[in-house]
């Protein structure tokens, strides 16, 4: 049994490198999105305790109260990301794993039957 | 060598394994139901302090807290997560309640944003839950 080890290796490299990549891919977009989508509601709810502090609809110690609120709720936001950043990590793990399994299996094959 | 470097490779990967928990039915349900139990009493803030309803309320928060505690350390972003939701001295359902107990005066404006406010932090939870591996 022969193995060509160089042309396995570049296989692995190559095939690796698109699985990883396609996977980071998808959920950087993914995370990016949320992220924007995050701030821009984050903002509007700003405007909107100033607007209702201004107008008397709360007090200051209820506004005060109403951000620090916001910020826990951005870092919860953000345990969020960070948790799922590490999901899509296994799961580019995996593919990896996958591809790593499949193309050193397809290569022991080739040299057995050759 | 290069059978080194493919093992070494393969390990690496192998040993990197479960670094996060899996999706747990059990988490998510409590979740679900806690957000529903929470925004329900939060409803009655400008009319009364139901106390029992309080303390029921705060117990069952801190055994989910403890329940996600319990599945340590690959569970560590979803229990800080329960933390900060549920910190007596934060600024959302723990101390929401701590303030309500005390009998802290709330105006109905503060109490819609609350609401908001919790509602949202329990999404952040059932949407990180949702989202790992089953």
């Amino acid at each position: 049994m022969t193995i060509d080890w160089n042309n396995l290796l570049h296989e692995i490299e190559t095939g690796v490198l698109n699985a990883a990549v396609k996977d980071a891919e998808i959920y950087a977009a993914q995370a990016l999105s949320d992220a924007a989508e995050f701030i821009a509601a984050s903002t509007e709810s700003v405007a909107k305790y100033i607007g209702l502090y201004t107008t008397e609809q709360i007090t200051a110690s209820e506004l005060k109260s109403l951000l620090l609120g916001l910020g826990e709720l951005c870092e919860l936001q953000g345990l969020t990301q960070a948790g799922l950043a590490e999901v899509e990590l296994e799961k580019i793990r995996n593919t990896i794993l996958q591809t790593l399994i499949s193309i050193v299996g397809t290569a022991v094959k080739s040299a057995v039957a050759g | 060598m290069k059978r080194l470097v493919i093992a070494s490779f393969a390990s690496v990967l192998l040993v990197g394994c479960a670094l996060v928990s899996k999706f747990d039915q059990n988490s998510y349900n409590a979740a679900q139901g806690l957000q529903q139990a929470s925004l329900a009493l939060m409803g009655q803030r400008l009319v009364s302090i139901p106390t029992n309803d309080i303390i029921t309320l705060q117990a069952q928060l801190q055994a989910a807290v403890a329940y996600e505690q319990g599945k340590l350390p690959a569970n560590k972003i979803p229990a800080l997560q329960w933390q900060v939701l549920t910190a007596t001295n934060g600024d959302l359902l723990g101390g929401f309640l701590t303030d309500w107990m005390n009998n802290k005066p709330c105006s109905p404006a503060y109490l819609t944003e609350k609401e908001n406010q919790i509602n949202a932090g329990f999404a952040e939870i059932m949407r990180l839950e949702g989202g790992l591996l089953k």
